[in-house]
């Protein structure tokens, strides 16, 4: 297993981060994976509404593999908020996952092991980052703005 | 869990002890070692949980208590600490970062004191306030900082040139004019 995570630019919708967040009604607390001690803060929300799911998921065309409906999410980190260290969803093998950010920023983003090393990636509209199983990646605290990002693993 | 503690301006003379470190560039070891052999294909990058003497999945450069010349050791206790301070009872370490350089998230097993020693706008640690909270401090020369020893914390890859901090154990006595509290 090779645990890398490679950036891909992606084609977003400059309407889609308002259209998000319009939609962010019924977000519950994030679940995720926590290291001893500790654990992440920010709002995790799956997409469940038709047309905003469809719309994500195009994000992905041109891009090897079919993104899996079921598993969109938009997670949303408010100033202070951050994801611990985890590892990339492996839940079907063979799968990856795609994750880009909705915002941009000039001092947020994701770190993650892209092969030689571990790289901090800004985020940037349209700069995607493509996760094999297994692969770690971390946000953290957030500093600049409300930070919007898209989760989604492909098949 | 013992809170995040940040103090700035305990640090009296930063840009001198960052001129000599930069002059004893030459006795500062590299994480990982270089002379290391290559690690098999496909070893995690990252074990979270690894034991905390265990560096070469981090990157960066120690100039460790052992190697430090007497004038750069002189110049860090006459910046920080009272007069007549034993610096035997100390272990010190300078670390630099260059661009691109990182420390991953871990946890210690003593306590430590963290000093600033460059000023950076997109640079700093990462550490844990509580079970819930993690706070960004930015580099900012000078600054004091000490978290609980089983506290989260990492230094994201460097955005900056150069990134300079020093780390004590135990944490240094502080000048009696020097700022204390935490903020």
């Amino acid at each position: 297993m090779i645990l890398t995570a490679g950036p891909t630019e992606v084609s977003v919708d400059p309407a889609l981060p308002q259209e998000v967040e319009s939609v962010l009604e019924g977000l519950r607390p994030s679940a995720p994976a926590d290291l001893t001690g500790a654990r992440s803060r920010y709002t995790d929300l799956a997409v469940d509404e038709p047309e905003l799911r469809d719309r994500l998921i195009a994000v992905a065309a041109g891009l090897p593999g079919t993104p899996d409906p079921a598993t969109v999410r938009v997670h949303r980190h408010g100033v202070g908020d951050f994801t611990l260290p985890r590892r990339a969803g492996d839940s079907a093998a063979g799968n990856w996952t795609l994750t880009f950010p909705l915002t941009d920023s000039e001092v947020d983003g994701v770190t993650a092991w892209t092969g030689e090393r571990f790289e901090r990636l800004p985020d940037r509209v349209g700069a995607g980052l493509v996760l094999e199983p297994g692969a770690w990646t971390w946000v953290s605290p957030v500093r600049g703005a409300p930070r919007y990002s898209v989760v989604m693993g492909v098949r | 869990m013992k809170p995040l503690t940040v103090v700035p301006d305990v640090v009296a003379d930063c840009a001198g002890i960052v001129s000599l470190a930069r002059r004893y560039r030459h006795l500062f070891a590299d994480h990982p070692d270089p002379g290391a052999p290559p690690r098999p294909a496909g070893t995690d990058p990252f074990d979270p949980y690894r034991d905390t003497e265990y560096e070469d999945d981090d990157r960066y450069h120690v100039l460790q208590s052992a190697w430090m010349p007497d004038d750069l050791r002189a110049a860090i206790f006459a910046a920080i600490t009272p007069e007549g301070t034993p610096m035997g009872d100390y272990y010190v370490q300078v670390n630099r970062y260059d661009r691109g350089d990182y420390v991953l998230p871990h946890r210690d097993s003593l306590r430590q004191g963290l000093y600033m020693l460059s000023t950076s706008g997109s640079d700093g640690l990462n550490a844990q306030h509580d079970p819930g909270t993690m706070v960004f401090v930015p580099d900012r020369a000078g600054t004091f900082v000490e978290h609980d020893p089983q506290a989260w914390h990492w230094v994201d890859p460097v955005v900056s040139e150069e990134r300079y901090t020093l780390v004590t154990i135990p944490p240094l006595p502080h000048r009696s004019d020097a700022p204390s509290g935490e903020v």
